[in-house]
């Protein structure tokens, strides 16, 4: 056997002899733990707790939705909140939209007009 | 690298019918692994117990032969953690880089040794002092080295577990373990005369 593998040996023996030197004190510890350990085991499993509280929390969120009920006013705007208008004023304010753009849009022959008749009847 | 889980050996299969057994088998080793990592009684039995709590609550499902790779891996994150947070306290609270009690302690767990019976007093006082020596010299090895040694010499395990354990290669495995051995000899010169 090489030295290597002897002196190897010789610290696994110690090593080992080690584990046999323990406090009464740490030995309850350890054995203590072990059983809490276990223990966790044997209880309900904790990896439902979060789905089941998530989902409890969102059913009380939608019921207290349902209960209260959403503002309708979002969907349907009244005269009050100047969003609404009558078909037919729209129909007005559309064509009054498009003569102005018309008017707009023909600015410079209106100013070319106006300047030709001043010329004209200086 | 190849799994670890897949070669190891039938014994472990065999050995453990529960988790109880496992742990109960396990924990004096894995908390003097702790106490020699980290020096301190009550920090190497939290880290045991929070090892425990992991594997019971994460691995219970997984096959026996998987327990113990598993087991020290999560041992060695949880001392490989505690290095790490130590390091940013020492350098905060520098003044409180006194030895601990518990570093002097080790030497008096070698003094109470029951030893073997066949073991006169003379061998038994040999014994002891020779213990409290390889923990010293132990505790002094790199982080790395000594879990290279824990693991391949303390627990037995193969390369390959213990690179799966260290999360790193076979190559490196054995370089630490050499290191550690290297080292361990030069610190404990006259060990082999004393057998």
């Amino acid at each position: 056997m090489s030295n290597n593998s002897q002196f190897e040996q010789a610290l696994q023996q110690d090593l080992y002899s080690l584990e046999t030197r323990a406090d009464a004190q740490d030995i309850f510890a350890l054995a203590q733990a072990r059983n809490q350990a276990l223990a966790q085991s044997r209880s309900p499993s904790k990896k439902l707790l979060w789905p089941t509280l998530g989902a409890s929390l969102a059913s009380v969120f939608f019921a207290v939705l349902l209960v209260n009920g959403p503002s309708w006013q979002m969907f349907n705007p009244t005269e009050s909140d100047g969003l609404f208008t009558d078909p037919d004023s729209s129909i007005l304010l559309s064509e009054f939209d498009a003569d102005s753009i018309e008017l707009y849009e023909d600015l410079d022959f209106y100013y070319w007009l106006a300047d030709t008749d001043v010329e004209g009847g200086s | 690298m190849s799994n670890p889980m897949a070669v190891a050996n039938d014994e472990t299969k065999l050995a453990y019918q529960s988790q109880e057994e496992f742990l109960k088998h396990i924990e004096r080793r894995a908390f003097n692994m702790a106490r020699l990592g980290t020096s301190d009684r009550d920090v190497a039995m939290d880290i045991v117990q929070d090892s425990m709590y992991k594997l019971v609550e994460k691995y219970s499902a997984k096959p026996p032969a998987e327990w113990k790779p598993l087991f020290y891996q999560i041992l060695n994150r949880k001392l490989t953690d505690y290095y790490r947070r130590k390091a940013v306290r020492d350098k905060i609270f520098v003044w409180t880089k006194a030895q601990s009690e518990d570093e002097q302690s080790l030497s008096e767990v070698a003094d109470r040794t029951p030893g073997r019976p066949s073991e006169t007093p003379d061998e038994m006082m040999m014994r002891g002092q020779r213990i409290a020596r390889l923990s010293e010299s132990v505790q002094r090895l790199p982080h790395r080295q000594r879990q290279a040694f824990m693991l391949r010499c303390w627990e037995g395990l193969s390369t390959i577990e213990t690179a799966h354990v260290m999360s790193c290669s076979e190559g490196s495995v054995k370089t630490h373990y050499s290191r550690a051995m290297h080292r361990l000899r030069d610190m404990l010169e006259d060990y082999r005369h004393e057998q």
